[in-house]
């Protein structure tokens, strides 16, 4: 019997798309060769049947009430995360926070980023201007007029990214 | 001493390209050794008339370093920057502290900038004044192709700071007609190559040595901030 199920799947690895070694896979797993197709035994391995991954949260779901509740009162993750690991259920806030995400269907919200903060201008000892503010009241990166340091030279304004609008100094007209 | 000439301008269509294009024609008119450098990577208007130009690419910093490396071989470097970098300049010269690299190598460096009337391009030269002050020389070319106002340019503050603070000097550049713009286009001519060209009628070879004899004469009016010291 052993032998003609082998000639057959033999036969069969020629015959169809896939390749011999994903035949001899499937004949040598958990299903064992038929002479005939029984639904009934089918059904009852494939109640049997664990996949090889575990489930994902597997050991998080038996706590879905616990996290649930502890979510309403606006636990944080990592508070959730503590409490189940102080009681025999280790876990990370990570962890927690994919369970919330995926299986409660907590909504993500992006993270706002902070607001880019301006050095704020400061005077060094010698009088050199370090910083120098280079936006004006309009918003728009625009240079402010070049300081000088105790040479005499001009230190250029310092510079930002985006857009930059031309303002074109003008002589001023002579007083008379 | 050697002389470095960068064309800069961030404002794109201010007349780099075209400057820079007769400029070098001018080098070659006169035998006036030189390296040509064109910096555009989208339009390398400079190396499409004049082939032996080399190309630097500004997206690569350590490329940059090929404008000094020329200048250890040639006495007159001459670099047509594409729009919009002046802060990649700027940074890059902050990075190499551009006065030693120039003292080591007995160099100067003159900014040739052209505008017009717009104020975007007076921005630009402003800007670049503000950063190098006197360390450097200018040279501002006003280019007339679009228009001949440059009531922005005179009014503005920049303008009488490079003259009276900084040694700068003005040169005019005038229109050329669009059709003679056109035909060297379409066939990458320069004007001394369109004026040779049998197929350029006569008085177009007229108009275009006109052209040519008042933008040399205005390249020579500030040869000493152009071209190496002898």
């Amino acid at each position: 019997m052993s032998l003609d199920w082998q000639r057959i799947v033999c036969a069969g690895a020629f015959s169809f798309p896939f390749g011999r070694r994903q035949i001899f896979r499937f004949v040598s797993g958990s299903l064992h060769p038929m002479s005939s197709f029984d639904p009934a035994t089918v059904r009852k391995a494939v109640q049997e049947f664990t996949p090889r991954r575990p489930q994902k949260f597997q050991d998080l779901l038996p706590a879905k009430d616990v996290i649930t509740e502890l979510r309403q009162k606006r636990a944080s993750y990592r508070a959730i995360a503590d409490l189940l690991t102080q009681h025999c259920l280790p876990t990370s806030k990570t962890a927690i926070a994919g369970f919330c995400h995926q299986v409660l269907g907590e909504i993500v919200r992006p993270r706002r980023r902070p607001g880019r903060k301006r050095p704020p201008a400061s005077v060094q000892g010698n009088g050199e201007n370090t910083v120098s503010d280079s936006t004006s009241a309009s918003g728009v990166g625009v240079s402010a007029e070049p300081s000088t340091n105790p040479n005499g030279d001009e230190i250029p304004p310092g510079r930002t990214r985006g857009p930059r609008i031309a303002q074109v100094r003008k002589l001023k007209p002579p007083s008379t | 001493m050697k002389r470095l000439d960068l064309i800069l301008n961030g404002k794109g269509g201010v007349g780099k390209s075209f400057f820079a294009v007769n400029f070098v024609q001018f080098l070659k008119d006169k035998g006036i050794a030189h390296v040509a450098i064109d910096s555009d990577n989208e339009n390398s208007t400079l190396k499409r008339f004049h082939s032996d130009t080399r190309f630097l690419d500004l997206d690569k910093r350590r490329e940059l370093d090929g404008i000094f490396g020329a200048l250890e071989k040639a006495n007159l470097v001459v670099m047509d920057c594409r729009a919009a970098s002046t802060d990649l300049f700027i940074d890059y010269f902050d990075e190499i502290d551009l006065p030693a690299v120039l003292s080591a190598l007995n160099t100067a460096l003159t900014l040739v900038m052209p505008v017009n009337h717009e104020s975007d391009s007076v921005d630009q030269v402003q800007r670049l004044a503000d950063q190098f002050g006197k360390k450097c020389n200018y040279v501002v070319i006003r280019n007339a192709a679009h228009s001949d106002s440059f009531a922005l340019f005179e009014s503005s503050e920049v303008r009488a700071q490079l003259k009276d603070k900084f040694g700068g000097r003005e040169i005019a550049m005038s229109r050329l007609q669009d059709w003679l713009v056109e035909a060297l286009n379409a066939e990458n001519l320069t004007v001394t190559g369109a004026i040779k060209h049998p197929a350029v009628s006569l008085l177009d070879r007229q108009r275009l040595q006109t052209w040519q004899r008042q933008l040399y004469a205005e390249i020579e009016a500030v040869a000493e901030l152009l071209l190496p010291a002898k």
